[in-house]
């Protein structure tokens, strides 16, 4: 299969083309706001890190928005800091700038407060806009293609439906060359013995136990405490009230997504990977955290399945909702991309819904919006911390 | 004329079904195998909504719920074939510290 994309200067390629305002600090979000406001098709990505923050949580940090920055997906970058933070802005602009992407950076603290700042920074988007119109897509293959694999609002329908759906999707980029990354490892607790069997070798066996087995040792810390049993629950109330009864349940239904093939290797949160293949990324599993994650890791699209149904969306890459529940489909035709529910009552069998899902998938790569796109839904940028 | 419910058993060797259709009480329904073949009929006890579970056989105390082929939890009450399996009679102690005996 083939689709058209950005040639990005670094090699890679990229399905959109946005012009980026990151700020290297939550300080600099509001001016980082106001500048996207005055440029057409520019995306402020807002967060809430960047300060007080130190070793590894820090580190993490530092990765992730560098990796945004220099995502295919993205065509140039303003940098907007505060000026004394502890991520600095020019941390985070040299990080870009060093895969030949066009960045600019600007210091709320140096240009005189923020409307001084809104000001040059709409003067240096417009020098940045040039950059972009001088870029036309091509054609590529699946062998450039890295696909981000996320589950949210499960019910009962996500592991009969939609889940086996973005398995057959999933082998179909792996055994093609491409890359898949799957990752929420609360939502892996009770796989550990089947995905540890799937690891093209021993010491991938062995990361994905432990990745494993440290996020449940943290869960069982959190639910110890006898005065908060109330809030101890490892699932939520939309997933019992979807007839999933436990963890484990969740669990399975969940790895149908990641297909048959072997695990190729795990990642750190927001890591890209340096071969291709599917990885296992050790994220929470909150959803606009595991996003971020996925994106950062040079995800160029995420495959997004919800039984319950969520209108949420990413600012720079494209979200691809599916759910295998007809009702949810009818309820929030604006919200969801895509129907696999025909798979719930046997009408229609994986391969035929899965094709049609390739071909919803190749245009979205090739440019059409996503629903989430189109209402501007970008709730799901949210980094971790530690 | 009234379709009858459906009951999809996902793996072999499952004793939990799920709900293709919402079910009640009384209701003869088909059990479908893996490769959505008919393969059995299940009387049910009470009413299932859609995409919950059903029991296909009787499962003591304590004993393992299988569901995807892998055991998700074990019961915390005797449950007859054609009851419905949640949160009600089903536990799972995964992410959880391990009671002292």
């Amino acid at each position: 299969m083939e689709f058209n994309a950005y040639r990005r200067p670094d090699g890679g390629v990229g399905v959109r083309n946005h012009l980026a305002i990151i700020p290297s600090v939550f300080c600099a979000n509001n001016v980082a706001k106001k500048i996207a406001a005055q440029i057409p098709g520019a995306i402020a990505l807002t967060h809430s890190v960047g300060c007080s923050q130190v070793g590894a949580d820090l580190e993490q940090t530092a990765r992730v928005l560098k990796n945004l920055g220099r995502h295919p997906n993205v065509g140039a970058v303003l940098v907007v800091g505060l000026g004394c933070e502890r991520f600095t802005a020019s941390e985070l602009f040299a990080g870009i700038a060093n895969c030949n992407k066009p960045v600019e950076m600007l210091l709320i603290q140096k240009e005189g407060g923020i409307l001084k700042t809104v000001q040059r920074g709409i003067e240096l988007c417009l020098k940045l806009t040039k950059h972009l119109n001088n870029v036309t897509r091509e054609i590529v293959t699946l062998k450039e293609l890295s696909v981000g694999l996320e589950c949210g609002g499960t019910d009962a329908t996500s592991g009969i439906a939609a889940n086996p759906v973005l398995g057959f999707i999933c082998d179909r980029v792996v055994e093609s060359g491409g890359t898949a990354i799957f990752n929420e490892v609360t939502e892996l607790i009770g796989t550990e013995t089947i995905l540890a069997s799937r690891a093209a070798k021993e010491n991938v066996a062995c990361e994905i136990r432990q990745i494993i087995a440290a996020t449940e040792a943290k869960l069982q810390l959190a639910t110890g405490d006898p005065q908060l049993q109330h809030r101890s629950a490892l699932i939520s109330t939309g997933n019992f009230e979807g007839g999933v009864s436990s963890v484990v349940e969740k669990a399975l239904g969940n790895i149908a997504k990641t297909g048959k093939s072997n695990i190729a290797g795990t990642l750190s949160y927001g890591e890209k990977p340096l071969g291709r293949g599917l990885f296992l990324m050790d994220s929470p599993g909150h959803d606009a955290e595991s996003v971020t994650g996925l994106v950062a890791g040079g995800c160029q699209i995420v495959l997004f399945t919800t039984g319950r149904g969520t209108p949420t969306g990413f600012p720079i890459c494209p979200v691809l909702k599916i759910t295998g529940n007809h009702e949810t489909f009818e309820a929030m035709p604006d919200a969801i991309d895509f129907d696999a529910s025909s798979l719930v009552n046997g009408i229609a069998g994986i391969s035929g819904v899965g094709e049609q899902l390739m071909i919803n998938m190749q245009e979205i790569l090739s440019g059409k919006l996503t629903k989430a796109e189109i209402l501007e839904d970008y709730e799901l940028l949210a980094v971790s911390r530690l | 004329m009234k379709t009858q419910g459906l009951i999809y058993q996902i793996n072999l060797k499952d004793n939990v079904g799920v709900a293709l259709t919402k079910l009640f009480a009384g209701e003869r329904c088909i059990v479908l195998d893996p490769e959505k073949q008919e393969v059995a009929a299940l009387v049910l006890t009470e009413n299932i909504p859609f995409g919950f579970k059903v029991a296909l056989c009787e499962i003591d105390v304590k004993k393992a719920i299988v569901k995807y082929g892998e055991v998700i939890g074990s019961a915390s009450t005797y449950i007859k074939p054609g009851d419905i399996v949640h949160i009600n009679n089903l536990t799972c102690d995964r992410g959880y510290l391990k009671k002292e005996q």
